[in-house]
């Protein structure tokens, strides 16, 4: 495994951005070309900003709206994975997000008073959810000519994938610029692009990206697509009614109550990845088989630090059992 | 088409056996109407029973799951002592129960056209697909080059 790689890592979108490049002399273009990647991706697609595309479109819906190719592309990639998920992931969520608290940019959120660490902790107070219609089989979206159609009094949230899609594509773009192999991470999803090291890509899987490197997880190696995690430990805040996490159930709108505190998912791109690893959150149980029957390598980690490997995710050879954080 | 009145039964051919003939027919089809009734409320009564599991398991929100990490049909799931892992391999069903069967474009997300942009010729078309290789375990003390947690 080489070691002469460069690292850049900056705060970015509300998450930390990582590149890193195989040739140490490339980094700094590298870099200019992410920025400017995810500088775009912010414009098109932040449900935060008020002069964002996504902004104007979410205040339009009923309307057929002509949007740039960057959030034609987001809102595709958005569409794609609910229908291959059967609406697990929810690009239509934006409404519900605002009510369970989550408005504005996470860092301006109020901390949870609960201590993180349960898969189910967060989903909220209260009696039982409501039943949710989901919208997304309505969004209308003529990639030809690039119009949406928001049914009324839907708003659009791409969250989920537009992070992964802002890796994939910044990761392509820093290879193009700097001529190696590049990583790129943002919060946590990764995706690589041209020739790995010798050995491939290490990268630490963990419950929280932004945590040390010592934490309990596993160190594999990718050389190619991306990997992705997705949890409810982290993004958590606090509500009037206790404390919440970010990913909602689409069947209720509330956040979701899961048998998985963090998911992992190694796929032909971080788009994929990422798919897969709110999928899996919300699925629960059954995201086992579903993610067998797409062949996805997963790395599932229970409630209580107990994980279970999927398909192809390598066993480690040695092993600690994790401790939940709670 | 007329009517025709059955014939009166002449006193010659009124005899026990007769009678005991004619009642055991009698009583043979309506045991046969009987049958072909049973048979057809069963039948009912299965497809109305098929059809409301159909629409609850649409409308139902599955119970919180367990931990063990169910797998489908042909799926093999085990506890590697000590390591507090679990692994599933081979093939999942195609019903895993979730409520989020997947659909291959029945309903929803409408998409019309595929040109005006570049998406990254052909990428992300289609179910989310495996890596061109599968993660391998790094050896012992390798220095990660970035982390992957939930952020």
């Amino acid at each position: 495994m080489s070691l002469r790689h460069a690292t850049a890592t900056w705060r970015v979108l509300g998450t930390s951005a990582t590149v890193v490049t195989a040739d140490p002399g490339a980094l700094a273009d590298a870099r200019v070309a992410v920025e400017h990647e995810l500088d775009a991706i912010d414009l098109a697609a932040s449900r935060f900003r008020d002069d964002s595309e996504l902004t104007a479109l979410n205040a339009a819906a009923g309307s057929a709206v002509e949007v740039s190719a960057l959030l034609a592309q987001a809102i595709h990639v958005a569409l794609r994975a609910a229908r291959h998920t059967g609406g697990a992931v929810d690009p239509t969520l934006g409404a519900e997000l605002v009510r369970a608290g989550y408005d504005r940019d996470f860092a301006e959120l109020p901390p949870p008073v609960q201590a993180a660490g349960m898969g189910d902790g967060g989903a909220g107070a209260g009696g039982a959810p409501r039943r949710r219609v989901p919208a997304w089989p309505a969004v209308r979206l003529d990639r030809a000519r690039r119009l949406v159609t928001l049914p009324p009094g839907v708003a659009l949230d791409l969250g989920a994938t537009a992070k992964a899609l802002a890796a994939d594509r910044a990761a392509r773009a820093a290879h193009a610029t700097a001529g190696c192999g590049v990583l790129v991470s943002l919060g946590g999803d990764v995706a690589v692009a041209g020739p790995p090291p010798a050995g491939g890509w290490a990268i630490r899987v963990t419950d929280d990206h932004a945590g040390p490197q010592e934490a309990l997880g596993q160190t594999v190696t990718i050389r190619s697509g991306g990997l992705a995690t997705s949890g409810t430990t982290v993004r958590r805040w606090q509500a009037d009614d206790g404390p919440r996490h970010h990913i909602l159930d689409p069947r209720t709108g509330a956040p979701a109550r899961t048998t998985w505190r963090t998911a992992s998912v190694a796929a032909a791109s971080c788009v994929d990845a990422n798919t897969a690893t709110t999928a899996a959150i919300v699925m629960g149980a059954s995201a086992a088989p579903w993610l067998l029957r797409h062949g996805l390598p997963a790395r599932l980690v229970d409630a209580r630090g107990r994980v279970l490997l999927v398909g192809a995710w390598p066993r480690r050879a040695e092993v600690q059992p994790e401790r939940s954080a709670a | 088409m007329r009517n025709i009145a059955p014939m009166p039964i002449p006193p010659h051919e009124r005899s026990p056996l007769a009678e005991a003939a004619r009642a055991a027919s009698t009583r043979d089809a309506a045991v046969r109407r009987v049958r072909s009734a049973t048979r057809w409320l069963l039948a009912g009564a299965i497809g109305l029973t098929g059809a409301l599991a159909g629409v609850v398991a649409q409308q139902t929100v599955p119970a919180k799951a367990s931990t063990s990490g169910s797998s489908g049909s042909g799926s093999t799931a085990a506890e590697s002592s000590g390591s507090g892992e679990a692994a599933a391999t081979g093939q999942g069903s195609t019903d895993d129960g979730s409520g989020y069967a997947e659909d291959q474009g029945t309903y929803g997300g409408s998409e019309e056209g595929s040109q005006g942009y570049d998406d990254g010729s052909g990428e992300y078309q289609g179910a989310p697909q495996a890596p061109q290789q599968a993660p391998q375990q790094a050896p012992q003390y390798t220095p990660p080059a970035a982390s992957s947690g939930a952020s």
